[in-house]
């Protein structure tokens, strides 16, 4: 992927379309020198992502919308992915919650920690007056080969 | 959205039914979508008295979160009715998510199915404390 193209696909908030979501990431990552494990980690984060959009923010309603940008900057992978449902920010929810043994993670905070073990880093911007939508910023260093 | 293919996933089982056990071989891909089929069938066994599952991964080519979700949902009922699940032939892409949420200290991983019911004849079965 030439380093200054950004690609981007907009969804309706249907499980089924996980699938979508997907084919749309692998086609972003393939282009680039991941190893096979770290993209299936980077296709999982976003599907996770993705998945708590559709079920808890949107709710599953096949009417709304989100849409994900794929781009890289500077040596990072970075995908953004927008929604403009009830704020929910990942970032604190993390934060505020310590797993010690795989049984006291919940059912829905089990998306999240995969995603924070991988991806790189990963961002929350809330809704506001300004700018009506939720952003979610998930990085991957092109240069990481942090394996398990 | 053209182009969009839906997600696949479907289950064949092998029973066992003196033993109350069922082989049941996963394929395709188990995530939010379609995950509700999965437990949908695992209840279906639950309610025919089946409490010991071996799920064969060799045809599992992706799991998310909800897919992982559905085997914790499950274990503690089984256990209780001297049952268990174990995996076998998961491919190491695949183990590699069971492995960073920590499921090897749950459930018992095997190379073949053979193993796993051997596991079960000789009554090797993890508890809820576990």
């Amino acid at each position: 992927m030439p380093k200054t193209q950004t690609h981007q696909i907009i969804i309706n908030a249907e499980l089924r379309n996980l699938q979508y979501v997907r084919n749309f990431v692998s086609s972003v990552v393939n282009e680039l020198s991941f190893s096979e494990l770290e993209v299936i980690k980077i296709t999982i984060a976003i599907d996770e992502a993705c998945t708590n959009i559709i079920k808890y923010s949107y709710k599953n309603n096949p009417l709304k919308k989100f849409k994900i940008f794929a781009k890289v900057i500077a040596e990072e992978l970075v995908f953004e992915i927008y929604d403009d449902g009830p704020a929910f920010d990942p970032v604190f929810y993390l934060s505020s919650h310590q797993y010690n043994f795989p049984g006291q993670i919940s059912k829905s905070g089990r998306g999240l920690y995969i995603i924070s073990k991988f991806m790189d880093s990963m961002e929350y911007i809330p809704k506001s007056e300004k700018t009506p939508y939720n952003k979610l910023v998930l990085k991957k260093f092109l240069t990481n080969t942090n394996f398990l | 959205m053209e182009g969009q293919h839906n997600s696949i996933f479907n289950v064949d089982f092998e029973n066992f039914d003196s033993e109350h056990l069922s082989i049941l071989y996963l394929k395709g891909t188990l995530d939010a979508h379609t995950a509700q089929a999965l437990e949908n069938q695992i209840q279906s066994f639950l309610s025919n008295g089946i409490y010991r599952f071996v799920m064969n991964l060799r045809y599992l080519d992706y799991i998310s979160s909800a897919g992982l979700g559905v085997f914790m949902a499950f274990v503690e009922e089984v256990r209780n009715n001297n049952g268990d699940i174990k995996f076998s032939e998961v491919k190491p892409n695949i183990y590699t998510i069971f492995e960073l949420l920590g499921f090897p200290l749950i459930f018992d991983f095997v190379d073949t199915n053979e193993l796993a019911l051997k596991m079960f004849r000789d009554n090797q079965i993890r508890r809820n404390d576990l």
